[in-house]
């Protein structure tokens, strides 16, 4: 037969396969079929082909390029059409995506053709005229032998990976920090259920790891849908593009914050507050009914009367629950709602001492009595008193601030330490009353003298006055936590830019500021306990590309969430097939190299030697 | 040092156009300085290229070869070493002007064409892994690419170029279908490891080392299609013509699956894709 009609067979052949595993699917194991029937699929092709190479005249055809072109040609098709069709996606998508071709293309199994029975036995053909290659009597030699060699790691990297698909396990693993789990969820075909371990993975500990920020401002110009970038620069330096927009750089805070500063006020209006001093020299003013973390316990109020309301209404006590409000710090407790500005009201619903999410209601909890992770649950309304949801703050994290960005820079903290009034000073009185164990000690403050109570010691240096805060602009440090980046518009005014708030220059170009780099996640670690009846057996840190290995199971770090900081998830594996697709992958990489290069480059020298 | 190293980008792309017209000039006459200042030119520009990349790995404390930018890059680095070395072992001189072109080439597309941004590494490429998964696959194309353009010479002029005396080594014949042969099969052998070594990794980072991810399937078509041209030396019926075709569809391949991904339908959920 001549060599186009010996190839032209071949793809007969395989048509016929194709369509043969095409009908045994749709009878049989309609809409996918099992691990277990795709390796047997495989298995069928390959013994097929090796029961035909009992007789040499097949034997030559099907361990021969004749037949493995055809094949080879018929994988490369398979593999096309699976990138081109979306592969294993839920049938609403995929209905969305072809509409009328959706039910000709679900036919054929190309929603998952890589599982399908007709590419499983095309495979099992093409692993069985590998298989006869191998056996086939050559002479000996370096090219021979690299042929056996690169088809033998093929023929194992193919065995090994059916091993997989028959006796392999493969699940899913969500844990929250403390919590442990004895089995895994797991994914089989279409459906899913759960299987035991053997043994217990607790997650101890989880934490990201961030890359140093390193923020620049990007202009961007918009096109339709696509955004093209114009330019980037450095805040703060020199950047003659942002002139060029009529744009030009008015400051930059690295680590933007806003604090109080309080001065005396000359008109007499304002708030009642002391000048007091510390031990280490520095000097502030307490205002009237506000604690301040300098002085902890210890409030100032201006008359007899307002410190015996306090004490009457408070029992002498305030927080542990602070808001941070644009510098400000207001005890708050559960059911108080506050004005934000703007007519936002924020209510507080509840506070937690150590918030959880439950893992079956997915509602907030308490895991314990212990303050491991304070929160508080806030519901936040507009102007108008409409409810704009909930939102969630935590002491522990506060850059979690969550996706209502109409609450502006507010932090939660939870000082228990501040729970409690240790000390009014009355100012009309000029008295100092400690509050210990619901008695009340007066003594008179004289100035400049120094006195004590519980949470410290202080020098009152001037008389009560009356003070005006002032908001003032700062930056905490030189590392850009949270920076702000102000410029000035060709229309003379400013804007502010901060990090996600895009500023829109003119038509089509707008402006932002945002790390260099993309994504600032630079690793996420998982301390994981292995238990085995109570007892930890073994403890490891996983993260990505350094999974944690025990009794046949690879726990591997797959993902975070970035609103959940306690939770962690993993990819739980067992492989059995895994050594033979690796024995297999360096068979083959060795015959690869034996045939292409070190059989040419021994031909080529013994030529030079002839 | 930022912009030092895009100066030191677009200087090598200049310099490689440079060697672009030396190589040219060699098809047109018997010039005597081409002869040594066609491949120092295209040295230098590999000299500035490499120099560049190893800046860019020092201002920004990673290997640089996450973005399209400085794949580029390195792809321009590679098909001149590449070429280079076949200048070496073949003794000819013939594809110098595809290789400046394509040097050329990539450079343009990365520095005109290309955000420039470096970008943060994420925890998958944190990885040991790296460097020669991409290394070698940047070579294997390197080395496709010198097929192609030997395909594309054969296709063009299927028969032999005499050496003339002065341009190329005197006294040889170069035949563009062995050269192209050549380049496959070295081109091949790093297909190869890039591919077997991206299972390893795969393995290693996220459990699995085949997920008929889009780019892992393009990188297997890629394969088949040169395994396909190394199977059909065996047929009498494949020669010459046939199979340089074959080499242009295995490089189309090649560029698909370096640059095309994002077209295809599923490319949203790859892992492999350019942002």
């Amino acid at each position: 037969m001549k060599e186009e009609n010996k190839l032209g067979f071949g793809f007969k052949l395989l048509a016929a396969a194709a369509l043969a595993g095409l009908v045994v699917q749709h009878v049989f194991f309609s809409p996918s079929a099992t691990a277990p029937a795709q390796v047997l699929a495989g298995l069928v092709g390959f013994l097929a082909v090796m029961g035909a190479g009992l007789s040499a005249r097949w034997r030559a055809y099907f361990g021969s390029v004749l037949f493995a072109v055809p094949a080879m040609i018929y994988v490369t098709v398979f593999s096309i059409i699976g990138t081109l069709v979306l592969q294993r996606e839920p049938a609403e998508v995929f209905q969305e995506k072809y509409g009328r071709l959706a039910g000709l293309l679900e036919a054929l199994f190309f929603d998952d053709i890589f599982h399908s029975l007709a590419f499983c036995l095309i495979l099992g053909l093409t692993a069985g005229s590998m298989g006869l290659v191998i056996v086939r009597k050559r002479p000996p030699g370096l090219r021979v032998l690299g042929s056996q060699l690169a088809h033998l790691g093929l023929l194992l990297v193919l065995a090994g990976a059916g091993m997989g698909q028959v006796w392999g396990i493969k699940g899913r693993l969500d844990l929250r920090v403390g919590q442990q789990a004895d089995n895994i969820r797991v994914q089989t075909g279409r459906g899913g259920g759960f299987l035991p371990l053997g043994f217990s993975v607790r997650l101890d500990d989880f934490k990201i790891e961030h890359y140093r920020p390193d923020f620049r401002l990007f202009v961007y110009r918009l096109s339709g849908e696509k955004q093209k970038k114009l330019f980037s620069c450095k805040p703060a330096k020199d950047c003659p593009e942002l002139e060029k927009l009529g744009l030009s750089q008015v400051g930059y805070f690295p680590d933007y914050a806003q604090r109080v500063e309080i001065e005396p006020a000359q008109d007499g209006q304002g708030q009642g507050a002391v000048q007091l001093e510390l031990s280490g020299g520095e000097k502030f003013w307490l205002v009237e009914e506000k604690f301040d973390e300098r002085v902890p316990g210890l409030l100032f109020l201006p008359s007899r009367q307002k410190a015996e309301e306090y004490l009457k209404a408070t029992g002498g006590e305030g927080g542990p629950h602070f808001l941070e409000i644009a510098g400000r710090r207001l005890a708050v407790k559960e059911a108080e709602r506050l004005e934000l500005g703007q007519g936002m009201v924020v209510q507080i619903k509840r506070a937690f001492r150590d918030f959880v999410l439950d893992p079956e209601s997915k509602e907030p909890a308490e895991r314990s009595e212990q303050p491991n992770n304070p929160a508080l649950e806030l519901l936040v309304f507009d102007s108008a008193g409409k409810s704009l949801g909930r939102q969630f703050l935590f002491a522990r994290h506060p850059e979690f601030h969550g996706s209502m960005k109409e609450l502006g820079e507010i932090r939660y903290l939870y000082l228990p330490e501040a729970a409690k009034a240790r000390a009014l000073i009355v100012g009309e009185e000029r008295k100092l009353w400690l509050l210990e164990g619901g008695d009340k000690r007066e003594s008179v403050l004289a100035p400049g003298e120094e006195f004590t109570w519980a949470g410290g010691r202080a020098r009152w240096l001037d008389s009560f006055a009356r003070v005006r805060e002032r908001m003032v602009e700062y930056t905490r440090s030189q590392e850009e936590n949270q920076p702000l980046f102000r410029l000035r518009l060709p229309s003379g005014q400013t804007a502010d830019l901060t990090p996600g708030k895009p500023l829109r220059l003119d038509g089509e170009k707008f402006a932002v500021l945002a790390p260099r780099g993309g994504d600032t996640v630079k690793d996420y670690f998982s301390k994981l306990s292995v238990l085995e009846e109570g007892r930890a057996v073994k403890t490891e840190v996983v993260e990505v590309n350094s999974p944690l290995y025990h009794r046949g199971f690879y726990i591997y770090q797959a993902n975070y969430r970035p609103d959940e900081p306690d939770y962690s998830g993993f990819e739980v594996v067992r492989d059995p097939g895994l050594w033979v697709v690796y024995l297999g992958f360096g068979l083959n990489f060795a015959g690869v190299v034996c045939v292409l290069w070190l059989a040419r480059m021994k031909k080529r020298k013994e030529s030079e030697n002839v | 040092m930022s912009e030092l190293s895009e100066t030191l980008a677009s200087a090598a792309l200049g310099i490689y156009f440079l060697a672009a017209l030396f190589y040219g000039a060699m098809w047109l006459g018997n010039f005597r300085v081409l002869r040594f200042s066609a491949p120092v030119a295209l040295s230098l520009g590999l000299v500035l290229n490499v120099v560049q990349m190893i800046l860019r790995w020092l201002q920004h404390d990673q290997p640089p070869f996450k973005t399209l930018y400085e794949s580029l890059v390195l792809l321009a680095a590679c098909i001149a070493l590449v070429y280079l070395i076949i200048e070496l072992v073949y003794r000819a001189r013939v594809l110098g002007l595809a290789a400046a072109l394509g040097s050329a080439g990539a450079l343009f597309y990365g520095v005109f064409g290309q955000d420039t941004e470096a970008v943060n590494l994420p925890p998958a490429l944190q990885s040991g892994w790296f460097i020669p998964h991409v290394v070698v696959y940047f070579f294997g194309y390197a080395a496709l690419f010198v097929a192609f353009a030997a395909a594309v010479l054969y296709l063009v002029r299927p028969k032999p170029i005499r050496i003339r005396r002065g341009d190329l080594i005197p006294g040889e014949q170069v035949a563009p279908d062995r050269l192209f042969d050549g380049a496959v099969r070295f081109g091949f052998v790093l297909l190869t490891f890039g591919l077997l070594v991206g299972g390893v990794w795969a393995k290693a980072a996220w459990g699995d080392y085949w997920v008929w991810d889009p780019k892992e399937t393009w990188s297997l078509i890629t394969w088949l299609l040169f395994a396909l041209y190394l199977h059909l030396h065996y047929l009498r019926t494949w020669r010459g013509r046939q199979l340089a075709w074959l080499v242009v569809l295995g490089f189309m391949a090649v560029m698909f699956t370096y640059l095309g991904m994002q077209l295809l339908p599923s490319a949203e959920k790859s892992l492999h894709v350019y942002q």
